[in-house]
């Protein structure tokens, strides 16, 4: 495993790194099913606005932090924003290894249902509720868990280049391909329009409903990777000629053009083959966490399609594969993230990478055998990531908005130069965002998902489980600072 | 398909598919010219 800094071999080899994070699983089963809930085009418009205000400029902010410190989240915010905020970028990479400890189930899960497509037992059942009850329920999850978690560890072993570079160079493309297939299928099955009229239709009572725009605004913040501290890891090993503002722009059109594939792809399918029915199950739906549309709903539509057992075993098997490929892209930037904050606090990168590996491991279990658990993590860190877009608006803030724009943004390499507009946006549209969508999800916990036990650290859906669970970890690297920032700074210290 | 849905088709997909297209485009030139 080398040692020696390496650096992305081309814009290109980037961009397909950087898009290979921000699509995932989300992009295909939560999209559809969160427009399908908020009135299909109603939904859209806010979601194209919010990539622009939050999206975008979080990642643009990624990309400068990443390319002008060379460090991971915890050095890259301590230099931004001042030694003294180290804890917050421990706080930002530890909410994406949290996710990574669950986000492997989700990728095992994935590969569990390609062999079963591939296999063909997925159109020999007839009850498909069952066979993923079955499967959760028993200590399957584990073994794919570990799997996925090996293939990651083994992408990330190879290095930046010939691992994360060459995987996501060849995936991700495989991956654009399946969805298009998938697509054109899917728009051509008889009542498919029906479906894409239903996903474009406008409700104008539904577009002035404050709902719909947190909904979307929550889809951007949970689905392009903005704000997670993944893409600033990434940009660590941008060349030094390359460009930040048109790479993000790239990296947030390029996520929400899959997901608009993904979604066309569904609501086509959904409608042409569960007609009347199809779109009550899409916006309901069975199963934990938006797992039921991809579990099993999609698993009894393939059984549906013409052409036979052949077309209908190929079909749900590139689908699977595809969604195995969008999951795996992502899980190795989380694995990466965790072995570059570890190698900057002073760990030779082998050992980064076992200790990142078997943390995963174990940490993980949990989630694969508990829907519960895992749902609880899902919420606790799904909405801890506002805090670690806010933590990345905050560095921002702290070193000067308008500094950071000419020296990080506009500086060396950059193509387009980003105007003024950029200062308002991470000083005072990302902060409010933050502060909204936190007092939404809150909210909605006391008042519609734990009414009673809102306030119990020990329920699935509480605010006690989240200001429990982020307390002790902010806490823990409030501690821990001092040592943090000795091990980062003094050591590059004294290797330069 | 209504006259809305067809607005709303063509505006999303125009800047969504558009946007990444012309990005795209305007990057490949970019990149050409870095690399004369």
């Amino acid at each position: 495993m080398s040692e020696k800094k390496e650096l992305f071999t081309s814009r290109w080899g980037m961009i397909l790194s950087v898009i290979g994070i921000a699509v995932g699983t989300g992009n295909i089963w939560r999209f559809s099913r969160i427009v399908a809930q908020n009135g299909g085009g109603s939904f859209l418009i806010p979601w194209v606005i919010f990539l622009f205000i939050w999206s975008i400029p979080l990642i643009i902010a990624e990309f400068a932090i990443g390319k002008s410190t060379r460090k991971g989240t915890v050095g890259g915010l301590a230099t931004l924003g001042g030694h003294r905020f180290a804890w917050m970028g421990a706080f930002v990479g530890f909410v994406s290894m949290a996710i990574m400890f669950y986000y492997s189930v989700v990728a095992g899960w994935c590969m569990k249902y390609l062999s079963n497509a591939l296999a063909g037992s997925l159109l020999t059942t007839d009850d498909h509720f069952t066979l993923w009850e079955s499967f959760t329920g028993g200590y399957e999850p584990i073994l794919f868990h570990v799997l996925a978690m090996a293939i990651g560890g083994f992408v990330i072993y190879k290095g930046v280049v010939r691992g994360i570079e060459r995987t996501n160079r060849i995936l991700i493309p495989s991956l654009l391909i399946i969805l298009v297939t998938l697509a054109v299928r899917a728009v051509t099955l008889p009542g498919a329009m029906d479906g894409i009229a239903y996903l474009f239709t406008p409700n104008l009572e539904m577009l002035l409903d404050y709902k719909v725009w947190l909904a979307a605004l929550t889809q951007n913040a949970w689905d392009t990777g903005a704000g997670w501290g993944l893409i600033l890891t990434y940009a660590i090993y941008a060349r030094k000629k390359e460009d930040m503002a048109l790479n993000a722009a790239l990296t947030g059109f390029g996520n929400n053009s899959v997901s608009l594939l993904a979604g066309i792809t569904i609501f086509a399918t959904v409608f042409a083959l569960a007609p009347g029915e199809g779109i009550k199950e899409l916006i309901s739906g069975r199963g934990s966490t938006n797992t039921g549309l991809a579990f099993i709903f999609l698993p009894q539509l393939f059984g549906k399609m013409p052409g036979g057992p052949v077309f209908q075993t190929f079909f749900s098997s590139i689908f699977f594969l595809g969604l195995t490929f969008a999951a795996i892209t992502s899980l190795i930037s989380m694995i990466e993230l965790s072995v570059r904050v570890f190698s900057d606090l002073g760990l030779a990168r082998k050992r980064a990478l076992w200790l990142t590996l078997t943390l995963g491991l174990l940490l993980g279990i949990p989630s694969a055998v508990s829907l519960t658990f895992f749902e609880n993590q899902d919420w606790v860190w799904g909405i801890g990531l506002m805090i670690s877009g806010g933590f990345i608006a905050f560095a921002v803030i702290k070193h000067g908005a308008d500094k950071f724009r000419r020296e990080a943004i506009n500086g060396e390499g950059s193509d387009v130069l980003v105007g003024k507009w950029y200062n308002i946006i991470i000083t005072w549209l990302v902060p409010a965002q933050v502060f909204i969508l936190i007092a939404w999800w809150f909210f909605l916990a006391i008042t519609e998902f734990d009414r009673e036990g809102w306030w119990n650290p020990f329920h699935t859906y509480s605010v006690g489980t989240c200001l429990l669970q982020w307390g002790v970890i902010m806490v823990f690297f409030v501690v821990m600072n001092r040592f943090m920032v000795r091990r980062i700074f003094e050591r590059s210290q004294e290797a330069s | 398909m209504n006259a809305g849905a067809i607005v709303t088709m063509i505006l999303t997909i125009g800047i969504i598919w558009g946007g990444f297209a012309f990005v795209l485009l305007t990057a490949l030139k970019k990149e050409r010219g870095k690399e004369q």
